[in-house]
C-alpha cells in the first residue's frame, strides 16, 4: 500500500504529469479570471461604500460582505470543471495506484444514517452533505469513508434563524476485530484539557456513563462514554490506546471514535479538504501531489494500525 | 435561627449525596465482580472440553492437564471469596496457557476445526477476563480515593465503607497468547 519515493516520482512522471500540465493551465486560467472578478466586483463595492458614506452614517459592512459573497460564490463557479477534472483523471487514477481493490464514487457519500447511528455527533442533523467516497477492503476488514459536513439549525436571541457546523471532516466506517453489544464512544476530552481535574468533575454531570481507563496520556487527550466499563476495558487495552493516541497526534485533528453495533466509525475533524485541489497551489509541486496520497494512507493505515485484520477472537 | 436551619440542610444534603456517591462506586466495583465472576465460569465450562478433545493426543502432557482439571475443580467449590476466586484463576492461568501453547505441537490437534474454535473462545475469555480485572482495579481506585478523601472520608468513616483490594494482574494474563503467531509455527 505504501508506494517508495522512487516509485511514486516514476508514476508522477510518466504517468499523471502531461494531464498535470493540463490541469495546471486550466488553474491559471481560473487565477486570472478570479483577478478580473475581484476587480469587477471590487471597483463598484468601492464606489458604494464611498457612496453610503457620504450620504449618512451606516458603517458599508454590507457592502463588503456582499461582494466577498459574490467573488467567493463566483471563484466557486470557476472551480467547478477544474475540480471534477482533477477528480476524475487525478485522484482516481491514485486511489487505483494505492489500492486498485479500491473504488473512488466522487459525488458519493457515507451514508447519513450511518453518520447518525453512530452516536457521535447526536440524532438531530439538519442538514447534511459528503463528497470523495471511497470504499474496498484492506485485508479482511471492510472499509468506507467520505468528506462529510454535518450542520445543525438554531436561532438565535432575536428568533433569526442559523447554522453551526457540528462536524467537517473525514468520516470513516469499518468493522472491530472483536465482538461487542454495548456502545463505547471516545471523543476529544477538552473539558479536562483546559480545566484540569475540575474538567473531570465536570463530566460527571454530562448525563453519560463517564469510564475512566488506565492509561494517563489517553485520559488526558480523550474522555470515554461507555454503557458497560468491562467491554469498555475489553476493546481499549492499552495497545489500542496506544494507537489511537498516535493517531491523534499524527492527524494533528479532533479524533472522534465509535464502537457500536459491531462496527467501528472515526470521525477525523479536518475541515474535509483533504481531497480538494487548491487554486493557490501548483499540483506540478511534487510536494502537493504527494500530500494527497500520505492522506489517504494515513486513513488506510488505520486498519493496519489498529490491527483490524487481526482474527484471534471467536469473531470471523 | 433560620441560618442556622439553612446551613444544617446544606450540609444534610451534601452529606447524602456524598453518602449516594460512596454506596454507587461500592456497587459498581461489586458489579464488575461479579462480571469476572461470570466470565471466570465460562472460561471454567470450556475447560471440560479442551481437556476431553486433547488428552487422546496429549499423553505426554498427562500432568499438565491434570492439574487443569483439579484447578478447576478447586474453582467449581462453593462458598469462596473473592480473594480466593482470584487466586484460583491466577494459579490456573500459569497452567492453562502451557496447555494451550503445548496443543501447537501437535499437527493433528491444531488442524481440528473444533480446538481451533475453541481456543479462539479461551483468547476471547481471557482477553475479557483481563479487561474486567483492569475495569475492577479502576473502580476500585476511584471507591478507594473517595473513601480516603476529605470531606467523603468522614461519611465512609462513620458507615464503615471498607477499602477493597486492587487486584494484581498477573503477566500471563496482561499478555495473552497470540494464537495467531502460534499457529504460524
Amino acid at each position: 500500500m505504501n508506494l517508495s519515493r522512487s516509485a511514486l516520482l516514476d508514476y508522477y512522471y510518466d504517468e499523471l504529469y502531461p494531464e498535470l500540465v493540463e490541469l495546471e493551465a486550466e488553474r491559471r486560467k481560473i487565477l486570472k479570471w478570479a483577478a478580473a472578478l475581484a476587480l469587477i466586483v471590487a471597483l463598484p463595492a468601492i464606489w458604494l461604500s464611498l457612496q453610503t458614506l457620504k450620504i449618512g452614517s451606516e458603517t458599508p459592512l454590507w457592502i463588503a460582505a456582499a461582494a466577498a459573497g459574490i467573488f467567493g460564490f463566483g471563484v466557486n463557479w470557476l472551480m467547478l470543471s477544474y475540480r471534477r477534472r482533477f477528480k476524475r483523471r487525478i485522484f482516481s487514477k491514485i486511489v487505483t495506484k494505492i489500492d486498485p481493490s479500491l473504488l473512488y464514487l466522487p459525488t458519493g457519500t457515507i451514508d447519513r444514517t450511518l453518520f447518525t447511528v453512530s452516536g457521535l455527533f447526536g440524532d438531530r442533523i439538519d442538514h447534511f452533505s459528503g463528497r470523495d467516497l471511497i470504499r474496498g477492503e484492506i485485508g479482511k476488514t471492510p472499509i468506507a469513508f467520505s468528506s462529510v459536513k454535518a450542520e445543525r439549525e438554531y436561532r438565535d436571541a432575536r428568533g433569526r434563524e442559523h447554522r453551526r457546523v457540528v462536524f467537517a471532516g473525514t468520516f470513516i466506517v469499518t468493522e472491530f476485530h472483536k465482538s461487542f453489544s454495548h456502545t463505547t464512544l471516545v471523543v476529544p476530552d477538552l473539558a479536562e484539557k483546559y480545566l484540569g481535574v475540575f474538567g473531570g468533575w465536570l463530566q460527571t454531570f454530562s448525563g453519560k456513563k463517564v469510564v475512566r481507563l488506565d492509561h494517563p496520556g489517553f485520559e488526558k487527550e480523550f474522555v470515554v462514554y461507555a454503557d458497560d466499563p468491562v467491554e469498555a476495558h475489553y476493546i481499549l487495552t492499552p495497545i489500542i490506546m496506544e494507537k489511537i493516541l498516535a493517531l491523534r497526534h499524527r492527524t494533528g485533528s479532533n479524533l472522534y471514535l465509535s464502537f457500536r453495533l459491531n462496527k467501528l466509525f472515526i470521525a477525523i475533524e479536518n475541515g474535509g479538504d483533504w481531497f480538494e485541489p487548491s487554486l493557490f497551489r501548483s499540483l506540478l509541486r511534487f510536494d502537493v501531489f504527494r500530500g494527497y496520497i500520505e492522506n489517504l494512507n494515513q486513513i488506510l493505515s488505520i486498519v493496519e494500525e489498529l490491527n483490524l485484520n487481526r482474527r484471534i477472537w471467536s469473531k470471523e | 435561627m433560620t441560618q442556622f436551619l439553612i446551613a444544617v440542610a446544606i450540609v444534610a444534603v451534601v452529606g447524602i449525596l456524598i453518602y449516594n456517591t460512596l454506596v454507587a462506586r461500592r456497587n459498581q466495583c461489586d458489579n464488575i465482580f461479579a462480571s469476572i465472576d461470570a466470565l471466570l465460569k465460562k472460561r471454567y465450562n470450556l475447560i471440560p472440553n479442551l481437556v476431553s478433545l486433547v488428552k487422546e493426543s496429549m499423553a505426554y502432557e498427562k500432568g499438565l492437564l491434570e492439574k487443569v482439571t483439579a484447578l478447576r475443580a478447586k474453582a467449581m467449590q462453593p462458598d469462596l471469596s473473592p480473594e480466593q476466586k482470584i487466586a484460583i484463576a491466577d494459579e490456573l492461568a500459569r497452567p492453562l496457557h502451557g496447555l494451550m501453547v503445548a496443543v501447537e505441537n501437535y499437527p493433528e490437534l491444531k488442524a481440528s476445526e473444533q480446538i481451533s474454535q475453541l481456543m479462539r473462545s479461551l483468547n476471547e475469555i481471557e482477553e475479557q477476563i483481563a479487561a474486567a480485572r483492569r475495569a475492577y482495579n479502576q473502580a476500585v481506585t476511584d471507591y478507594n480515593n473517595a473513601r480516603q478523601m476529605f470531606p467523603s472520608s468522614l461519611i465512609a468513616g462513620w458507615f464503615s465503607f471498607e477499602s477493597k483490594p486492587l487486584f494484581e494482574i498477573p503477566e500471563e494474563v496482561r499478555e495473552n497468547i497470540d494464537v495467531q503467531e502460534l499457529l504460524k509455527r
